[in-house]
Order: C-alpha cells, then structure tokens, then sequence
C-alpha cells in the first residue's frame, strides 16, 4: 500500500519529515518498505502483509487516521459527512432496473445513473496522486473512480449506459459456460460460484474482480452507471483466485469492507464527477442491502489490560490512547466500554483492544519482564537428545552432517529403480525436481553424493531426518526418522576394506550409543545396494555398496557406500552404561587353526565362540588359508591369573562347538 | 715395565681413546674394555695381591686412583656425548613448520543445526520443553484451529503446498500449538524445532523447506511484557550480549497482539553492510499473545490461561550470523560449504 504524503494533507496537517512518519508507521503498524520523491509529493510504500486484517488501511484516509492517532494530532475525517449527505434528486429520470438475487455474496449494491458527462483528461491534481499511488491516468471517470477508492477504500465502477442492454442491472451468480471480457482484454471463463453484475444479454462484471471490456467508458460515453457494492471478502477471493487475477478492487474486497463505506464512496464519485465531468444525477439512488452493520461494543476491565499488556495504565490513560484512534471510550469504575467504528473490521474482542492499546502506547516502550513463576527444568527428550548424540558421533567419525531436501524428482525416482506411485506427491510442486517425497534417506543422499564427487573421491556425508510413507488417503502419512550416510572411496582402494570400514563406523556409533551390537546378515536382493557386499544390520536397518547403475552416476573413480538406520528402533535398544571390571591379570592367549569344507560366514563364527564362554575375552582373526581359519582367543579372569590347565576344558569346549555348529575340524 | 709404568700407561692409554670416543655406544665398548669385569684395570687388580707388601698398599692406592679418574672422564664424557647426539638428533629432525598441515578425519556439523542447538540450549535454560511433531500435516492444525479459516485472506501470507485437500506440508511449526495443547495441562512452555515448507520458486533468498523453530507458553497472567523479556533474553543468547533489539506491530491471524523482532545487524553496528541490506537491522521472528480463538480451538479456557508464542527461523539465523548469501548453499550438501562451520 502506499501513502502519499500530498493527499495526507488534506486530513491531518503534520509538520513532520517523511522519514519520521514512516519510523511511526513501521513501529505501531506495518514495515514501510521505502520512501520515495516522486514530483512535488513523497510516497510511502508500506508492506501489506500485515495490513491484512486491515482494509481501512487500503485508503489515504484510513493511513491518515493512524497516523494522526500515532502523533496525536487532529483528523479532518470526511467519512461523516459523506455519510450524511443526500444524493441530489434527478432533473430528469433515465430508466434503470436493479435486482440483486443473492444478498449473502453482495452485502449492499449502491448505484446510480449520471448523465451529461464529458469525457476528458483528469484535472491536474487527480492525475498527479493516482500516479503517486502507481495508477495510470486514463480519463476523468475512470479515474474519479479509482481516486474515492484510494482515498476511502471503496472501489467503485462505471458502465456506459448506453452499452447496458434493456437498462437492467441484476445482481447473481454467474452460470456455468458463461464468459466476460474483462477490461484487460482477457476473456474469462466463469462457474456458479462467481458472482456477477449482468445485463440482459451479458456480464458487465466479474464481482469484486473487475469490470468488462464491453460496457467500459470511452471518450463517447455520455451517461455512466455508477456503481458501489460490497462484494462479500469470502466469494471475491474464491473468485479471484480461481480466474487468477488479482485486482485493486479485489484486494480490498477480500478483507471484507464497511459495507456503510459503499454509499460514502458513491457520494463522494458523484461530487467529483459532478465537478469535473460535469455529471448530473439523471436516476433515483438504489441502495439495496438487508440490515448494515451497526458499531460494536467490547468492554474490556483496566486490570485484565494491563494484565495482558504487562502496563499499569490508569482507565483515563487508557481512554486517551484509544481515543487517538477514534474508539469512543467510556469509563465507569474500571470498566472501560469501547465503541468500535464499523470501518474497523478487525476489533472484536478485549486481545484486540489490548493490541490497540499497545501499539498507541508504543511497542518500544513495552518493558521486558519474564513470565512469573520457577523455571522447571525440562526432562530431557530421548528423540531429541538422541538426534543430538548421533550427530555430535557421526561428526566424531568425519562425517559430515548434510539437510537435505525432502522432496525428489522423478529423475532420482528412476535412476534408484523405484516406483514413484509409493512416494507421496505434491499436488502443486514448484519444479519437477522436488515433487515428490522422499521415502529414504539415501535417495536425497546420492544427488549430495555426486555433487561432492566432483572435488573429493574420499569422504562420509550423513543426514539425521524424515522419510514419509504413504498411508490412506485423507490420513497423515508416517513419518520416520532415520539416520542415513553414504560414502565414496577410490576404486583402488581394496573393496572388502572400504565395506568394514563403513560397517565400522556403524558399530562404533552404536558402541558409544550404548546399543547391543546386531547381526549384520547378509542381503542379496535390493534396489539400491549390490548383492553380496549388503547385510541388514540386524532390525536397523541397512549397510552396503551401492549397486553399480547408481554408484557409477555418482562417480566413475569411486565405490559408493551408504547405510540407512531407523532412529527410534536404535535408541528404543538403548541401554544402561556399567562399569565392568578391568583386569589387569594377564590373558591366556592361543591360537587356534579350524579347518572346514567350505569356510563359514565368520561374523557368525566369532558370535558363536565369543558367546561360548564368559572367560572369553577377546579374538582376533589371524588369518585365513584355503580352507581352514586361524583365530586367536584372548582368556582372562578379571579376578585371577588362569594357568593353562584351568582352561582345558574351555579348549575342549570351543573345538566341539566348532566342530558342532560349523563342522570345523581342529588342525595340530 | 713395573706394575706403577703399566698402570699410568693404561690410564693414559684409556684417557687418550675416551677423548677420542665419538658415540656412547663406542664409549661403553671402551669402558668395558678397561672397566669392565673382566677389564685391563679389573686384571691389574688381579696382580695387586702377587706384591710385595709396602708395594702392595701404594700400587693398591694407584689403581683405586686410575679406577676412580677413569669412572669419572667416562661418565663425563657420556654426558657429552649424549649431549651432543641429542643436540644432533635435534638437528636431523628439522623441519618446516610452515609447510602444510595434515588433517584430522573430523566431520562438521551442519550451521543450521548449531544454530537449533544454540536455541535449543536458551530454551532449556528459560524451562522449555523440547518437542517434535509431524511434517505432514492437516489444514485443521496448519490453519483453521490458528484462527485462518478456509478462503480467509491471510492463507496467502503462507504459500502452500497440497498434498491433498487437506493434507499439507507444514507451512510453520506453528502447526504443533493446537496439538500440544491438547495433550500438556497448562502451565508449560514448550519448543518445537523442524523443516516447514513453503511453495516458492527458490533463489538465493527463497526456499521451499527451512527450519522453524516455535517457542510458546501457556499459563495465568502471562504478559506482553513477558514476551518481550523472553525474546530479549533468547535472541541476545544467539546473536550477542550486545545486540539490539526492536519490537514493533505485525499481523498474524493467530497472535494478538501481534509482534515482529528485528535485531541489530551483528556485522556492521547497524551502518548498513550486504548482510542486512544496509538497512543496519534484521527482521528475525514474528510473535505476539496467543489468540483466545486458538486456545479455545485446543480446549483450553482463555479466560482463565493465556500465553505467547514465537518463533525464530534457524535458517534465517545461520544465514545471518555466518554471512550466508544463498539459503540454497543450505540444502546443497557440499562439502565445500559444510567444511566451513
């Protein structure tokens, strides 16, 4: 929105530099965004986002309330008087029929005829404020039409008579297959939720959109329909959006104006085209509406006020700043009763009085006090205090941590092999890469994978967050956290290493987590990992090479790797840290040679022989040959040194559970 | 030669190859040979008691006195010795301290994330629960129980994505007030750190995902002022002892009233540098007083409880504090960006 400082003028005389006023505004109302010379007059351009609430503050005259309010100074309101001035009674009568079918879209539809116009360039004083206001002049009607709405809010338009077929004006919905030209020369389909002004054979607006290109005002009009409505905020934002344009018009009807503002702007269009198109009233006003609103009242207590505000006004305080802005206040006792402007749409209850209050009174003046009471200390969150961990050890391991986006493309949806149709979509994405959402971590880490490929062929990246699955239609999806990383070795590294390495990483971070170490058990089929270098790490999840389709997109120089973990399976498995003694007896060490047909899966000899004993403290794989198996057993009693013979029977022990289990022969 | 010319000589003899020792390890070769058990003075010793008895006491005298200035110029030459194959070894090991450095396999931690943690850390310490919720979500908690019912003008503050006609990817983690106040008993205070998303055409400066990160409280008589306080305290914790900070009017439908925090830009002193336009201060968060229309969607008596919420953007933050110019560097997942923080 825009203010210039000009037209500001004509209601509060403020001996104040632009760049004063716009302190003000930003502090009490909305950011001003610029200050600007343009000729003779400054222009304020004020963000509206937080004028939404506000459409009073889409006028010269609602800005120069606030700002009068702001620097306590005298308004020169006309609202008054427009309100209460009669529409001069016409010379003579020119024939115009009005219906309106549906009162719910169109609060109130004030219109009139005016004849004996003269169509011609503005005078110079319109032009020059419709332009600091960013409106192109186009001829007097026009403009007088666009100037009332700048200045009091209330968009207005004007039909040439003469093109209005049978001099009949109804107010309804649009059908299904009808159309309009609208004054930007684009046809515009409609639907029966639109509302439109129609003649008898066409649509002369789209309501509170815009007018239409075959009823518009040129330099031949002599006799205009002039037009002041409320259209329903609800009804013209539907409309608007469907038909995908955004007007003036439509932007002050979609907060839902005054409707007591539609006969204001339709006597101050008639005075001035009166003056300066030389207008004359040539039909009886119609002002159609069922019932307009009436001020509110809220009543509101000084305590709870300041209560809320953290002040300590007095009630009289309290009416003084009100009443800058025009909010008749009464008080009796403490209690302060408010008499709310119809213009001000947005005051309904005491938070909002308090928030008027505030902003008078001045945001920068609110002290800074803390909410009363202990300070609880908070339990901490194990998801959250979980993610903290993982990330602080994955960052200890030389990971670095990546956010990713959650949304892919179709592109990585097929280069991984999977079918889009499990993957939720957006119905409205903004670019086909990020359409839908990701339903593991690896499918985003694999684009961050072959970024980095570019400048590193040795590193680990790895992401704590959410993949989403689909669920029933209209129910939330599941979304679950995971842990996820992928790393790039060169190829000439040994590849059996670089997979340890990664499965290494794992164990330790689950070490430190203080989770029972799973099985890794092999996997041989998946759409991302290659057969034979994959294992499931036990109910976590997954670690292995990336299938080679995939990993050579990353990187022709590099192995890929990648692990994904679920978050909660890992820390539900948490458990206690204990201190368990430490022995300083010295360990019977021996190694001992096994020799098999075919050599077992020796993650599962080692948990074998590991779990065969709790004397067992330690063992190495010393190495393996043909088919037999050289491993290296650590014996130690925290409480005592073993002699030889005391671990004859574990020996027996072991040699049987080998030969049992994995029918693994001793060699001697 | 008598016994008394043998021993001089062999005093001289053993005194001449110490001097000329170069190595420890030839020194002791050298005080074996004439100290050692089984050494030249070892053997002069052997022939002491073959002598003569005043003959015997003098050369006995001797020999003590050659044993005793030979222990001595040997143990101080080994010190010489050592010290100088130190002095050496020193000398061999010189390098160049200036040439590059080998580095550690340390990974990084993302800068938004430190900033969350920063946050986080406040928010503890002012009694904060830390929470999460879901991403996905529905228009009812997204929106309407935050007082935006359907059509309503300020559904355009946000850009929305659709998931369907009612599932939508949060568009602020505002989406967890109604949610949690279901479920908490009043008084809490309750943070909820996330992504939110939003339908934009992204460039440097727009994203369609960014982090939110929700600060609310629900309890009897809370204030404004309150807020203000709160806000003080939490942003100074992130941006500085010494930051500024600005309070001033906004509009969101689910605050009132409504407030916006700008901060003082922590490069320049607020004289205006790229950071923060050159305007000297930094829109931050936008908060206010929770509105009644939202407690009573949660069932909570806004006659009785009342509260305010808030929210600081940990993207936003980072890309203040670290000077970040591209909130895509953010999401890219380049190590190059990542090894900085």
């Amino acid at each position: 929105m825009i203010i210039s400082l000009d037209w500001l003028s004509d209601f509060i005389k403020l001996n104040r530099s632009p760049k004063e006023i716009a302190d003000k505004i930003t502090l009490s109302l909305s950011e001003v965004e610029k200050i600007e010379k343009k000729r003779s007059d400054t222009i304020l351009e004020i963000e509206n986002k937080a004028l939404t609430h506000r459409p009073d503050c889409f006028s010269q005259l609602g800005l120069a309330r606030e700002i009068a309010a702001y620097f306590n100074t005298p308004l020169n309101d006309p609202l008054h008087k427009l309100t209460n001035t009669k529409i001069k009674k016409p010379n003579k009568n020119l024939n115009l029929s009005v219906s309106l079918k549906n009162p719910e879209d169109i609060p109130r539809y004030c219109t009139i005829v005016l004849s004996t116009i003269k169509v011609k360039t503005s005078p110079e004083f319109i032009q020059k404020r419709l332009i600091s206001c960013g409106i192109r002049p186009i001829n007097n009607v026009v403009d007088i039409t666009n100037y009332v709405m700048l200045e009091l809010g209330q968009p207005l338009h004007a039909y040439d008579y003469d093109k209005v077929d049978g001099h009949k004006i109804e107010v309804r919905k649009a059908s299904k297959g009808e159309t309009i030209v609208t004054l930007d020369s684009v046809a515009r389909n409609l639907d029966k939720t639109m509302v439109v002004i129609a003649d008898d054979k066409k649509v002369l607006l789209l309501g509170g959109v815009m007018g239409g290109k075959d009823s518009e005002v040129n330099g031949d009009t002599k006799t205009i329909i002039l037009e002041s409505a409320t259209f329903d905020g609800k009804t013209t934002r539907i409309t608007s959006k469907k038909v995908g344009l955004r007007t003036d018009g439509s932007t002050r009807y979609e907060k839902n104006i005054d409707p007591n503002l539609a006969y204001a702007g339709l006597v101050r269009a008639a005075e001035l085209l009166e003056k300066f198109a030389g207008a004359k009233v040539a039909s009886k006003l119609f002002d159609i509406h069922y019932g307009l609103p009436n001020p509110k009242v809220i009543e509101v207590e000084t305590d709870r006020l300041n209560t809320i505000l953290g002040l300590s006004l007095k009630p009289e305080d309290i009416k003084n700043l009100l009443e800058r802005l025009k909010l008749k206040t009464e008080i009796k006792d403490k209690l302060l009763t408010i008499t709310i402007p119809t213009y001000r749409r947005d005051l309904s209850m005491e938070a909002d009085i308090a928030e008027e209050v505030a902003r008078i009174y001045g945001y920068d003046e609110i002290p800074t006090t803390l909410p009363k009471g202990d300070i609880i200390p908070p339990f901490k969150n194990p998801v959250i205090e979980g993610q903290y961990q993982i990330k602080n050890i994955l960052m200890g391991l030389g990971l670095y941590e990546v956010h990713l986006p959650s949304l892919i493309g179709n592109e990585t949806i097929s280069l991984l092999g999977e079918d889009k149709e499990k993957h939720i979509k957006l119905l409205n994405p903004t670019s086909p890469e990020k359409t839908y959402f990701k339903r593991s971590l690896i499918e985003s880490l694999v684009l961050a994978a072959e970024l980095n490929s570019k400048y590193f062929n040795n590193f680990g990246i790895f992401e704590v967050g959410r993949v989403y699955e689909k669920t029933q239609k209209g129910k939330l999806p599941n979304e679950r956290i995971k842990v996820g990383a992928i790393f790039l070795y060169p190829k000439t590294d040994d590849i059996g290493n670089s997979f340890y390495k990664v499965k290494g990483i794992i164990e330790e971070l689950l070490n430190i987590l203080s989770i029972p170490l799973p099985e890794f058990n092999p996997l041989d089929k998946h759409q991302v990992f290659q057969k034979g270098i994959t294992a499931k790490v036990g109910d976590y999840g997954i670690v292995g090479k990336i299938n080679p389709q995939i990993s050579d997109w990353i990187s022709k120089e590099s192995n890929v790797f990648g692990f994904e973990l679920d978050f909660k399976m890992l820390i539900s498995k948490r458990v206690g840290k204990y201190y368990k003694q430490i022995s300083n007896n010295p360990a019977i060490i021996e190694d001992f040679t096994f020799e098999f047909a075919k050599i077992p899966l020796i993650g599962y000899l080692l948990s074998e022989i590991k779990s065969s004993d709790q004397l067992i403290n330690q063992i190495d794989i010393v190495g393996t040959y043909n088919n037999s198996i050289t491993v290296r057993v650590y014996f130690q009693d925290p409480n005592k040194s073993l002699s030889s013979k005391e671990i004859d029977p574990f020996r027996k022990k072991l040699i049987e559970l080998i030969g049992e289990k994995f029918k693994g022969k001793i060699k001697t | 030669m008598t016994l008394r010319e043998e021993l001089l000589h062999l005093k001289n003899e053993s005194l001449g190859s110490i001097t000329n020792a170069s190595t420890v390890l030839e020194l002791e070769e050298i005080r074996i040979e004439y100290l050692g058990k089984k050494g030249k003075i070892a053997e002069m010793f052997k022939k002491v008691p073959h002598l003569e008895d005043e003959e015997k006491i003098a050369i006995g005298k001797l020999a003590n006195e050659v044993k005793i200035i030979l222990e001595n110029a040997f143990e101080d030459s080994k010190q010489s010795l050592t010290k100088k194959a130190y002095e050496q070894d020193v000398k061999n090991e010189e390098i160049d301290v200036t040439a590059p450095s080998i580095k550690p396999q340390f990974g990084r931690i993302h800068p938004v994330t430190q900033v969350v943690w920063e946050l986080k850390e406040a928010f503890e310490k002012l009694g904060y629960q830390i929470m999460e919720g879901g991403e996905i979500e529905t228009e009812w908690y997204n929106f309407t129980a935050l007082n935006i019912p359907p059509n309503h003008p300020a559904r355009d503050l946000q850009d929305t994505f659709w998931i369907d006609d009612i599932i939508l990817p949060r568009t602020h983690t505002s989406s967890m007030q109604v949610r949690t106040m279901e479920k908490l008993k009043p008084p809490f205070k309750v943070a909820v750190p996330g992504w939110v998303y939003r339908c934009e055409r992204e460039d440097a400066t727009h994203a369609s995902q960014f982090w939110h990160f929700e600060g609310f409280v629900v309890g009897k008589n809370i204030s404004f002022s309150d807020l203000k306080g709160t806000l003080t305290l939490l942003m100074r914790s992130v941006l500085g002892q010494n930051s500024q900070l600005k309070f001033r009017a906004s509009y969101f439908p689910y605050v009132e009233p409504c407030a916006e925090m700008s901060a003082s830009c922590p490069h320049c002193n607020m004289k205006g540098c790229t950071a923060c336009g050159g305007s000297g201060w930094l829109e931050i968060l936008g908060s206010g007083m929770i509105h009644p229309k939202v407690l009573e969607n949660a069932g909570i008596d806004p006659k009785v409880y009342n509260g305010f919420a808030f929210c600081p953007g940990p993207t936003r933050l980072a890309m203040i504090k670290y000077k970040i110019n591209d909130i895509r560097l953010l999401t890219g997942g380049d190590i190059r960006f990542l090894k900085q923080f």
